[in-house]
């Protein structure tokens, strides 16, 4: 039954109400993001079937509350339900999701949903959280009252969803033979929808006055002392426990490269093929995935702190700082993304509606600290700074820290150039609504956590190894005497030799940062291959010894200052021309960081000398 | 109407916990206004502060309903409330269909009387357009 055509449906609702706990739960997490050529548009599309056989493919488009498109990414929605959007199948009918705790907020935005002239049903999600606050629901009285079906659900639990199930299967059959009906219009005065809304609410739903627990944990992490204090400890432990809890993991990593280097190598005889498969192929994706666990330390927190409710209630900690800067509230989340990566965080940037505040978002996103910058950290800092104790703290962990928050720093001092400059602007706003606390559903956490490594993996295979091929021919040929001044990318190298000098990098360290270009954490794989490092037996650690005792201290805190800046990230860059739809903004952000990165590994290079590091 | 002045104040200057209702959006342009309806404000509406950020007041959790929503100072200025204290009527009013209802007091009123009348209070909102 799997040939029929599939009917295309959309999910449609406010941001946080679980539209994507509901479509991956749906779907099984299979998704494919779409991306279409003209307009860069990101969504989830995902295929399931129903017990009768019908083929449905679900869209999950990005959260809105009206029908006016604010910004980038709810119109995007909106030309998605009218069938607008370039190459999309436009939806036969609209699933409308509603946090069933928050029916007196939003359900005037199912009234204007009823415009849309589709078949449609509404779904309360979280009931069983709405059933902890304590509210109750009449039904059966809203369905007949807003004219369209309505299904309680509990997305994250397979009982939870059985009713919904269900009746996506009648329903599907009614879109399919085109006898589903299609709900009559309410009118479009927002005004009169938002008083036919609040009557039916009253008349029908009850909520305790009593406080819930999200108000109580409020109280706690939204205190003027106590928040910043928490958020602080918060993210001081992540730091920490990326350092602790991922030793025993890379060490095993890293006997993996090195297992897999030699019995590749035992197999094959010497010659340019053996060559190239160990040092550059295992060898420099090795050096990366060896930072996977790492990586993956970072995710479960950014995952944990997202599906629980936590991060909103940073971005109102951290609002008070974005208004000094004249930065939009909102513009957190893109922030918050760019540790990731800065692509996210550019193109989650369309969130923000005033144009200006998402071209400083875009500008200053760079200088999160991505997590491609990571791999480069752990090695530097491994390298030059002795794992010793401060007390309870891991010296390590406490640089690290260290390396982000200027990062922060710096981005805000640009984002206030920026504002004070050519962005100048009007007074920008902040209208966040924050989710009520949950419990993740482990399923759905782990899943996240997965999707996100994959990610990672992902970009090892398409871009490290390609780059480690063509590190590898650059540092071998055209002379095969290892002496890589006599290389391919020793030539590259000395040319721009001069440049790099002065601020204390050396031709191997000005070598790693071309191809570094194509993924900052490539910097890693190409010293491994530039230097050499035989059967990569000890991966990293063998890495870190050999750039510990060739260079300097100060040339090691220059590199490590350079990356904090890191402006050679072509992606970043093209992303951000995508975005801007102009070449004016990349270059001033390649200009305006390659600066920055320079005159502070200068700085570095000599204040180290000067103090005699 | 110098009673409602003097009733009236912005969601801005309210006290912390001293719960509210909306009587009309001081919105500069019509765009600001659809905005806050939009994510949930209403006329009517109850509200409350909840947490405000450390300086200036800046930013405010507002309660609405069951909803928390974070807004800056300029957002929170754009909403009038009268403080739920001030009402005679304390209690949520029913509605009835086919009635006009003052937003203030969730009361019956009429288009040659503005208000419901109940406390003398003109109505804002629809009697401002």
């Amino acid at each position: 039954m799997t040939t029929n055509k599939p009917t295309t449906i959309a999910l449609l609702g406010a941001p946080n109400c679980g539209k994507s706990s509901l479509f991956n739960a749906l779907t099984g997490g299979k998704v494919k993001i779409a991306n279409y050529p003209g307009v860069t548009v990101e969504y989830a599309v995902g295929n399931f079937e129903t017990h009768s056989g019908q083929n449905i493919r679900l869209m999950d488009l990005p959260g809105i509350y009206g029908d006016c498109g604010h910004s980038a990414d709810e119109r995007v929605t909106l030309d998605a339900i009218h069938g607008r959007l370039e190459g999309e199948t436009t939806p036969k009918a609209l699933i409308v999701v509603m946090d069933a705790s928050q029916i007196r907020t939003h359900l005037h935005n199912v009234l204007q949903a009823k415009n849309y002239g589709l078949p449609m049903i509404v779904v309360l999600n979280m009931m069983d959280m709405a059933a902890r606050d304590g509210v109750e629901i009449d039904l059966a009285q809203i369905e007949k009252e807003i004219g369209v079906p309505v299904i309680a659900c509990v997305a994250v639990r397979t009982a939870g969803r059985q009713t919904l199930v269900e009746k996506l299967n009648d329903w599907v059959q009614e879109i399919v033979s085109g006898t589903a009906p299609t709900p009559n219009s309410d009118g479009v005065d927002l005004r009169i929808l938002q008083k036919s809304a609040r009557a039916i609410t009253r008349a029908n739903v009850t909520s305790p006055t009593t406080q819930n627990i999200t108000t109580r944990i409020d109280n706690i992490v939204l205190h003027p002392i106590l928040g910043p204090i928490v958020l602080l400890a918060i993210l001081f432990v992540m730091f920490q426990a990326v350092y602790a809890w991922s030793a025993p993991f890379i060490g095993m990593l890293e006997n993996l490269t090195a297992y897999t280097g030699e019995l590749a190598g035992s197999f094959l005889t010497d010659g340019w093929f053996k060559s190239l498969l160990v040092n550059g192929v295992i060898d420099g994706v090795g050096a990366v995935l060896v930072f996977l666990p790492q990586i993956i330390i970072l995710f479960m927190f950014i995952l944990a702190l997202e599906s629980s409710g936590y991060m909103t209630r940073a971005a109102f900690l951290i609002d008070t700082l974005m208004a000094k800067v004249g930065l939009n509230g909102r513009a957190f989340i893109p922030l918050l993304s760019s540790f990731a990566c800065a692509i996210p965080g550019i193109m989650a940037a369309r969130s923000i509606e005033n144009e200006r505040d998402r071209l400083t978002t875009i500008m200053i996103a760079p200088l999160m600290t991505c997590s491609a910058r990571w791999p480069v950290y752990f090695l530097l800092v491994g390298a030059f700074i002795p794992a010793s104790k401060v007390g309870i703290f891991n010296v390590q962990g406490l640089l690290m820290f260290g390396l982000v928050i200027i990062g922060i720093v710096f981005a805000f001092l640009a984002a206030f150039v920026l504002k004070m400059t050519v962005l100048k602007g009007t007074m920008s706003s902040l209208l966040l609504e924050m989710p009520s606390y949950k419990i993740p559903s482990l399923k759905g956490y782990l899943l996240g956590l997965w999707q996100r490594a994959m990610i990672f993996i992902k970009r090892a295979g398409r871009i490290i190894l390609p780059a480690s091929m063509i590190i590898w021919f650059l540092t071998t040929y055209p002379n095969s005497d290892g002496v890589i001044r006599n290389s391919f990318a020793g030539m590259i190298g000395r040319v721009l030799e001069p440049l790099f000098a002065p601020i204390g990098f050396n031709l191997e360290m000005i070598i790693a940062l071309i191809p570094a270009m194509a993924a900052r954490e490539v910097a890693v794989s190409s010293l491994e291959i530039t230097y050499g490092i035989e059967n990569a037996g000890e991966g990293a650690n063998v890495l870190q010894t050999v750039i510990a005792t060739d260079w300097t201290m100060p040339m090691g805190l220059a590199f490590i200052a350079w990356f904090i800046f890191a402006p050679q990230c072509l992606s970043t860059l093209a992303i951000t021309r995508k975005e801007t739809n102009s070449w004016k903004w990349p270059l001033i952000m390649f200009g305006y960081l390659f600066a920055l990165a320079y005159v502070a590994s200068g700085l570095t290079f000599w204040g180290a000398n000067a103090l005699g590091f | 109407m110098t009673k409602q002045k003097h009733l009236e104040t912005s969601l801005f200057n309210l006290e912390k916990h001293r719960p509210a209702r909306i009587c009309g959006f001081k919105t500069i342009n019509e765009h600001d206004q659809i905005r806050l309806r939009e994510i949930g404000f209403a006329e009517g509406d109850l509200v409350e502060i909840l947490h405000v950020g450390l300086f200036g007041r800046s930013p405010l959790n507002v309660k609405l309903h069951g909803t928390a929503i974070a807004m800056r100072p300029n957002e929170a200025k754009m909403i009038d409330v009268i403080p739920a204290d001030l009402h005679r009527d304390k209690e949520e009013p029913v509605i009835h269909a086919n009635v006009d209802i003052c937003d203030v007091h969730g009361l019956p009123t009429s288009h040659e009387k503005p208000c419901c009348g109940a406390c003398g209070v003109a109505t804002s909102g629809a009697a401002r357009e």
